[in-house]
């Protein structure tokens, strides 16, 4: 019953952030920037997000391995998805930046048929620069074999700060 | 056909074997075909490496974080310093990549290459309490850690080149590996393509091959009823004149039945094979085979009815001639049914039913070989023959037939002692129908039981009818068909008696001098049974069947009836009147009453009660009666009877 509740509250709590209002001051240090097409911003261009704004999102875990390890690792963060509905994304696109300026683009719709996640937390502890932090963009490398191919790996971005909607 | 069997079984196993063998062949190089692409993808997929990227990438954070100190050496404010800090978080976050998971292992594979990395690592891990804590104050501290990470920097580079150069010559040869695949794959297909190709003929093969075992006959090979349609029809679209010539062994029946089956199939193959290379390739005909001992041969290009007679007359002929089988020798004949076309028919249904007719024709006309064209005479005669048999069984069925009454009388009392009945049928379309043929019918379409039990059924009713209007009752004599002996003749006719409250002795049988005979060969005990339960028994039409006198002996009958064709001879004939007297002494030599049939005049009578004859029936006394007349009738034959009996005393 609890969760219904703890549901339904969220789902009020995303459809009033999606009716375009302005978004709060982020209180933490902005780990995430998003600009382009979205509804929801702080300035009226961009959308700072820290943490703790990340982690009251719907989030989902990944157990799995990568090719950059050697065993199975625990991987948390919000649904990209769920970042992009926050925001109120419009576009169709999506542009990624790392802190070293690497960055992949792709479309909405692959975004929605895989579910990725923002990984802040990997075992249970926050990432950092040096781990890959602040944010890891995870594919379910588990739950689809397909995505375990060159061009799936070149898309988990890493260091992720930045993202466009376009 | 006990010696194909195995032949044939041995052939469909080999083709099975082969078969499977194809299909295994067709399986393996797919699958061996699959297996080598998925090897060369992921051959090229190893090789090509990400840990080139990977260590360009380290190549590359080093640089920056050494630009990045360079810069906080020249202006150093807190933005260069944060720089700072940021450039080496990230330049420590390359090296775990390299020295772990993937790109990992294959770095692992040149030599040196992870010391070199866990040095350069180890050597940054170094300056983390610089870079964090002292640069702060000392900005000038960077030229330290630049100078430190020199060495680092030459070593990294010289790896990243390295790791360059050899993942290329990997991939390369990785390459040529996956050509040398691609060519095995080329092999591989050229299989699958072969095996494919040889499933296709098979597969058309079986085809081509099954049509034909649809089109032909098994046991001859030669075409069978199918093809012989799909013949006919094309034929018929032609629109030019051709025969059919439909032939029915005679007496193969007997070979099956005597010889045995083996010897039958052989025997057909036999037909076949006489028929085929003495007609088909002589005369460009096409012999069918359609089925049991029933054969035909389509015509082609008819010129006139010249060229039929020929094909059928050589077809007779090539039965004249004895077929040795084994050590058998079997003579057989053939009747043959032929139509021409479009004479006698425009589609392959009534030109084969026609044929067939014709066939039936030739077949009833002789009992070894004959030929008959269809007419269209025999196709009414047959049609009048099925509507007869549907009208039959509706007619017992509502009553329609009805019965008439032939007195019989007494020669020296001229009373009339009993009647004889006879069954008439008037049909809507063919008015009066014999009763031969209403017999006849009833005999072949198994109506004769319930015919015969109406007719012995209609009679007592009859009787008790008369009795009922103050008539005194007369035995009536009922004509038994063939096929009734095999019933229990005299619990039917007694029944039937008992139903009416008629007393026994009122209902006579006449069986003809054939059904006497098959009766005494089937049902042994019919006759005296009849005797015991008073039902006395007259052979009719006596002197036109196939009895012999010797019969005449052994038959427990009553009556003997002489056939109207003697009788209506005695007048002028003295051979006739000789013969005549002396049956009448015969039968009564025998204990039988003797009865004349088709008397037509006063002479006749006179002359067989000299003979003493028992008794007469005939038109001089009455023609055969409806019921209503048959008192009035005889009581006129009575005083007719008195009257010429008075005029005699006078």
């Amino acid at each position: 019953m609890t969760k219904w509740t703890l549901a339904l509250l969220a789902c009020w709590a995303v459809s009033l952030s999606v009716a375009g209002a302005p978004l709060p001051q982020p209180t933490g240090p902005v780990i995430l920037s998003i600009s382009g097409k979205i509804e929801n911003t702080q300035d009226g261009q961009t959308a700072a997000l820290d943490l703790s704004l990340l982690q009251s999102l719907q989030s989902d875990t990944f157990r799995l391995k990568t090719r950059w390890s050697d065993s199975i690792h625990n991987y948390h963060g919000p649904l990209l998805s769920a970042v992009l509905r926050y925001v109120g994304a419009q576009g169709d696109h999506i542009r990624l930046t790392a802190l070293n300026d690497y960055s992949v683009e792709f479309e909405r719709q692959y975004m929605d048929s895989y579910e990725p996640i923002l990984a802040w937390r990997e075992d249970g502890e926050q990432l950092s620069v040096r781990e890959k932090g602040p944010l890891w963009l995870m594919l379910p490398l588990d739950k689809y074999h397909e995505l375990n191919s060159e061009i799936n790996t070149g898309r988990m971005i890493w260091q992720l700060s930045k993202i466009e909607i376009y | 056909m006990g010696q194909r069997l195995p032949y044939m079984g041995k052939k469909v196993s080999r083709k099975r074997v082969l078969l499977i063998a194809i299909v295994l062949i067709f399986f393996i190089s797919a699958a061996m075909s699959l297996f080598q692409l998925r090897q060369s993808i992921a051959l090229l997929d190893e090789n090509y490496g990400t840990s080139v990227f990977s260590m360009f990438q380290l190549k590359l954070e080093l640089r920056r974080f050494n630009d990045a100190l360079a810069l906080y050496q020249v202006a150093p404010d807190n933005a260069h310093l944060e720089d700072v800090k940021t450039r080496y978080d990230l330049l420590w976050s390359r090296f775990p990549v390299l020295l772990e998971g993937v790109d990992g292992e294959r770095i692992a594979k040149f030599e040196h290459a992870k010391e070199t990395l866990n040095q350069a690592f180890n050597t940054v891990k170094s300056l983390e309490q610089d870079v964090f804590k002292k640069l702060a104050s000392e900005p000038e501290y960077s030229l330290q850690i630049q100078q430190a990470l020199k060495p680092q920097i030459a070593q990294i580079d010289a790896l990243a080149l390295q790791n360059y150069y050899q993942t290329n010559i990997l991939f390369n040869r990785s390459e040529s590996q996956v050509i040398d695949l691609q060519q095995q794959l080329i092999l591989l297909m050229c299989g699958l393509i072969l095996s494919g190709s040889l499933l296709l003929v098979m597969i058309i093969r079986e085809n081509r091959l099954n049509r034909h075992q649809a089109e032909h006959d098994s046991l001859t090979g030669i075409p069978n009823r199918a093809f012989l349609q799909n013949e006919i029809s094309r034929y018929c679209r032609k629109k030019q004149p051709f025969a059919l010539h439909l032939i029915d062994l005679n007496g193969f029946k007997d070979v099956n039945d005597t010889l045995g089956h083996h010897v039958g199939d052989a025997l057909l193959q036999a037909v076949s094979n006489r028929l085929s290379n003495g007609i088909d390739k002589r005369y460009g005909c096409l012999t069918c085979r359609l089925g049991g001992d029933e054969f035909a041969i389509l015509q082609p290009r008819l010129i006139n009815n010249d060229s039929l007679r020929i094909i059928t007359g050589k077809a007779i002929q090539l039965f004249e001639k004895r077929f040795q089988i084994d050590q058998h020798t079997c003579f057989i004949g053939a009747s043959i049914g032929s139509v021409i076309y479009p004479e006698h028919g425009i589609d392959v249904g009534s030109l084969l039913t026609r044929a067939d007719i014709a066939m039936y024709k030739a077949k009833e006309q002789a009992a070894h070989s004959s030929q008959m064209l269809f007419d269209f005479d025999m196709d009414a005669q047959i049609h009048r023959r099925q509507q007869l048999q549907k009208d039959l069984r509706i007619a017992l069925e509502r009553s329609k037939l009805h019965l008439v009454y032939q007195p019989i009388v007494s020669l020296q009392t001229q009373q009339v002692v009993s009647l004889e009945t006879l069954l008439r049928w008037d049909h809507e379309t063919y008015g009066a129908i014999p009763p031969l043929e209403i017999i006849s019918i009833a005999e072949k379409y198994s109506l004769a039981n319930t015919l015969g039990c109406w007719i012995i059924d209609e009679a007592c009713r009859q009787i008790d009818e008369w009795r009922n209007e103050g008539f005194q009752p007369l035995p009536v004599a009922v004509n038994i068909s063939p096929s009734m002996h095999q019933l229990d003749l005299a619990a039917i006719i007694n029944q039937s008696l008992k139903q009416h409250n008629l007393p026994q002795g009122l209902i006579r049988i006449e069986v003809t001098e054939d059904t006497g005979m098959q009766i005494l060969k089937e049902t042994q005990d019919l006759l005296p049974g009849l005797a015991r339960h008073n039902i006395s028994v007259a052979l009719d039409d006596f002197g036109t069947g196939l009895s012999s006198l010797s019969h005449l002996q052994q038959l427990p009958i009553q009556t003997l009836k002489i056939d109207r064709s003697f009788i209506s001879k005695i007048s002028e004939d003295q051979v006739s009147r000789r013969l005549v007297h002396n049956i009448i002494g015969i039968g009564h030599d025998l204990g039988m009453k003797v009865v004349a049939e088709g008397i037509e005049n006063e002479a006749e009578a006179r002359l067989l009660a000299t003979y003493q004859c028992d008794y007469g029936q005939g038109y001089l006394f009455s023609k055969p009666l409806a019921p209503r007349l048959i008192p009035a009738c005889c009581r006129e034959i009575a005083m007719t009877a008195n009257d010429s009996a008075v005029t005699e005393t006078c």
